[in-house]
């Protein structure tokens, strides 16, 4: 079903637009230019944080600590298995697509493990990636309260997920 | 952002130096930065043909109609926002539910620029709402986790989907939650 999401979208914009009269063809250029320039406009924050994000991960600094992290987020009662995923989530959604593979491999696909990493992944977003990103579209630089905010939705979401899959077996 | 940015640089650096692992981290720094340049360009693409096909949808003013139909709560999550900014979140929570990333940064960024002011400083309580709503995840069918549970040859790749609309629809809550939350301690601690 998901492979018709995007072409049919396509087809019915199109369409929609030609019932309407817009002019598709120049308004789709207008528009895709506007899109280039936002790519463009968030290279420099990609960077910036990309570069940062996998030095926390080469060093080894994110193992440090998720080891550090584990006891707590045991108590909340998310299994151990799935903590890789849990804590690298935030930081880089390639980087815990990885280690949901793994999680895969050390426990099997359909071990409680898996399944809370695979509904943790779906649940969360990478917050250390969107937040710079659309700070840098505003202009801000004190972003506030948001990355407090975003982290406690982060451990709401990732508890749910872990009991969610204990739930439903 | 600031210092959080800085944290972040000073612990990998520090950390791979006290472990050995500096050769790591001075290759890794310098390989990511080009991936960045990469992503982006892939990002362009995917940008310019979404933000495109909007530029019609906008000619059409379908996104109004949606923005009209998601108002009841727009209106309540995002008070003094203008209408341009709340034609572009409608939109990017859309897309997002639909798992259309390519779609939704796009309009993430439009709707952050339209909430913007100009010589704002500090995020307002729209913009963050928006942004930890964002952060929290609202795709409702996660394609590439099913495919590749299938790819690793689970028995029900699909079986996590209960699952995650249930603890996406919490993660979503506890956003908005939170972020009342904060905004009210936040108030009395400037207050103070």
């Amino acid at each position: 079903m998901s492979d018709y999401v995007v072409p049919l979208m396509i087809l019915g914009i199109i369409i929609f637009g030609l019932v309407r009269r817009v002019p598709v063809y120049d308004t789709f250029l207008e528009g895709a230019k506007t899109g280039l320039d936002t790519a463009l406009a968030i290279l420099p924050t990609l960077i910036a944080m990309l570069v940062f994000i996998s030095m926390l991960v080469s060093s080894g600094a994110l193992n440090a600590l998720m080891r550090f992290m584990s006891p707590l987020l045991r108590l909340l009662g998310i299994p151990e298995g799935a903590l890789a995923v849990m804590i690298v989530r935030p930081f880089s959604g390639s980087a815990a697509l990885a280690m949901l593979e793994q999680t895969f491999r050390a426990y099997g696909v359909d071990s409680i493990e898996s399944r809370a990493a695979s509904a943790m992944m779906g649940s969360s977003e990478t917050i250390f990636y969107t937040l710079p990103l659309y700070l840098a579209a505003a202009k801000v630089r004190k972003s506030r309260y948001a990355v407090p905010a975003a982290l406690v939705a982060w451990l709401v979401g990732c508890a749910a997920a872990a009991w969610a899959c204990k739930i439903w077996v | 952002m600031n210092y959080l940015w800085a944290i972040m640089g000073i612990a990998g650096i520090a950390y791979g130096i006290a472990t050995g692992r500096a050769a790591d981290v001075s290759d890794s720094a310098m390989k990511s930065a080009v991936e960045a340049v990469q992503l982006c360009v892939r990002l362009a693409g995917g940008f310019a043909l979404w933000s495109g096909l909007i530029a019609i949808l906008e000619k059409t003013g379908a996104m109004n109609r949606l923005a009209r139909l998601l108002n009841p709560v727009l209106s309540r999550l995002f008070p003094a926002t203008s209408g341009e900014a709340r034609r572009y979140i409608a939109l990017n929570f859309t897309a997002n539910a639909l798992g259309l990333g390519n779609a939704a940064t796009p309009l993430g960024l439009s709707a952050m620029r339209s909430m913007s002011s100009e010589a704002a400083e500090y995020a307002s309580d729209a913009m963050i709402m928006f942004l930890v709503i964002n952060a929290s995840s609202l795709q409702l069918f996660p394609t590439t986790v099913v495919s590749l549970r299938a790819a690793a040859g689970s028995s029900a790749p699909a079986s996590i989907l209960a699952a995650t609309l249930v603890s996406t629809g919490i993660s979503t809550a506890a956003a908005i939650a939170s972020c009342l939350i904060f905004r009210a301690v936040w108030k009395k601690r400037t207050a103070l």
